[in-house]
C-alpha cells in the first residue's frame, strides 16, 4: 500500500475511533430537556475530517461511526440506525459543501450550522415518512432551534481545535513528504 | 481575542436558536375545552392502520393498549389528560414526552409506529 493511502486510512480509522469515543462520552451526559434531542459531539470528528483529511474520508467517518454505533447498541438496520445514519451522512455532505462555500479563514461554525440544519431536517423527514403523520412538524421549530445552538457549539469546538490539529496532522504530513 | 464581525453574527444565530427553543417549549395549544379528544394511530402487525378516538373528560380513566410492530404500547387516560406508560421501543421517547392535555400536544413512538395526539373539538 502506498504510504499516502495508508496514512489516509489511518487518519480515517483514528477519527472514527474518536467519534465513537465522543458518542460514548455523550451518552453518559445528562440528556437535553427535549426527548430525542442530542448535542452531537461525534460531529466534531466529522468536521475535523472535512477540514484536515478530505470530503469523502469525512463522509466515511460519519457513515462508519453511525453504523458501528447502532451495531454496538444492538439496533443495526433498525429505525434508530436509519435515523442516525441518514442524519450523520447528510450532515457530513452538507458540511463539506458549507466548508467549500465559506472563505478559508471563516469560522467552522457556518459549516457546522449547515450540517446541523441538514441533520434535523433529514431526521424530521424520516419521522414523518415512517408515521405518515405531518402533525409531527409542529415540533420542528424546537428541534431546529436546538440544532442551531448545538451547531454553534460544535463549530466553536472545531475552531478551538484548529491550531493544535494543524500541528498534529498537517505538519506531520509535510515532514513525511520531505 | 479580538472580536470580529463574524463572532457577532454567530451570537445572532445563537439568539435565534434560543428564541426558537423558547418558542417551541412555551408555545402551547388552546386550553382544553369540553369535546377535546385523544386520537391514537397505530399499525398492528399484518393489518391496516388503526385509529382509536377517545374523549378526554374529567373523571373518565382508562387504559388503552395498541399493537405495533414491536409489541404493545400502553396509554393511560387520566380524565382530561393522557400519557404513554409503557412501550416496547428501545429509547422510550414516547414515555418521556410526558402528559398530553392540550390540543396539538402529542407523543410519538417511531419504532412501534404509534402516535397519540390531542384533538380540539373541531378537528376530525
Amino acid at each position: 500500500m502506498r504510504s499516502a493511502s495508508l496514512q489516509r486510512n489511518v487518519q480515517i480509522s483514528f477519527l472514527t475511533a474518536v467519534a465513537m469515543a465522543l458518542h460514548l462520552v455523550e451518552s453518559t451526559l445528562p440528556p437535553l430537556p427535549v426527548p430525542g434531542a442530542k448535542i452531537g459531539l461525534a460531529n466534531v470528528a466529522t468536521l475535523v475530517a472535512l477540514k484536515f483529511v478530505g470530503f469523502w474520508p469525512a463522509v466515511a467517518v460519519a457513515a462508519i461511526r453511525s453504523t458501528l454505533g447502532s451495531a454496538l447498541a444492538g439496533k443495526f438496520l433498525g429505525l434508530g440506525f436509519w435515523m442516525s445514519f441518514g442524519g450523520a451522512t447528510a450532515s457530513a455532505l452538507i458540511m463539506g459543501l458549507g466548508l467549500r462555500l465559506t472563505p478559508r479563514n471563516a469560522s467552522a461554525v457556518w459549516a457546522s450550522l449547515a450540517g446541523a440544519t441538514a441533520h434535523a431536517s433529514v431526521q424530521m423527514a424520516i419521522a414523518i415518512r415512517v408515521l405518515g403523520q405531518p402533525t409531527l412538524l409542529v415540533s420542528f421549530p424546537l428541534l431546529l432551534g436546538l440544532s442551531l445552538i448545538t451547531g454553534v457549539f460544535i463549530g466553536l469546538v472545531c475552531d478551538g481545535l484548529d491550531k493544535p490539529l494543524h500541528r498534529f496532522i498537517v505538519d506531520r504530513d509535510r515532514r513525511n513528504r520531505r | 481575542m479580538k472580536i470580529r464581525r463574524e463572532h457577532l453574527l454567530i451570537a445572532l444565530v445563537l439568539v435565534v436558536g434560543i428564541g426558537l427553543v423558547y418558542y417551541g417549549m412555551t408555545r402551547r395549544g388552546p386550553a382544553a375545552t369540553p369535546g377535546t379528544r385523544l386520537r391514537i394511530t397505530s399499525e398492528p402487525r399484518g393489518s391496516e392502520k388503526t385509529i382509536s378516538v377517545q374523549p378526554l373528560v374529567a373523571g373518565l380513566d382508562d387504559i388503552i393498549e395498541v399493537e405495533g410492530p414491536l409489541g404493545i404500547t400502553v396509554v393511560e387516560v387520566d380524565g382530561t389528560r393522557a400519557h404513554v406508560v409503557s412501550s416496547p421501543c428501545p429509547d422510550k421517547i414516547c414515555i418521556k414526552m410526558g402528559w398530553l392535555e392540550r390540543p396539538g400536544e402529542y407523543a410519538a413512538c417511531l419504532p412501534n409506529r404509534v402516535l397519540a395526539e390531542v384533538l380540539s373539538p373541531e378537528e376530525q
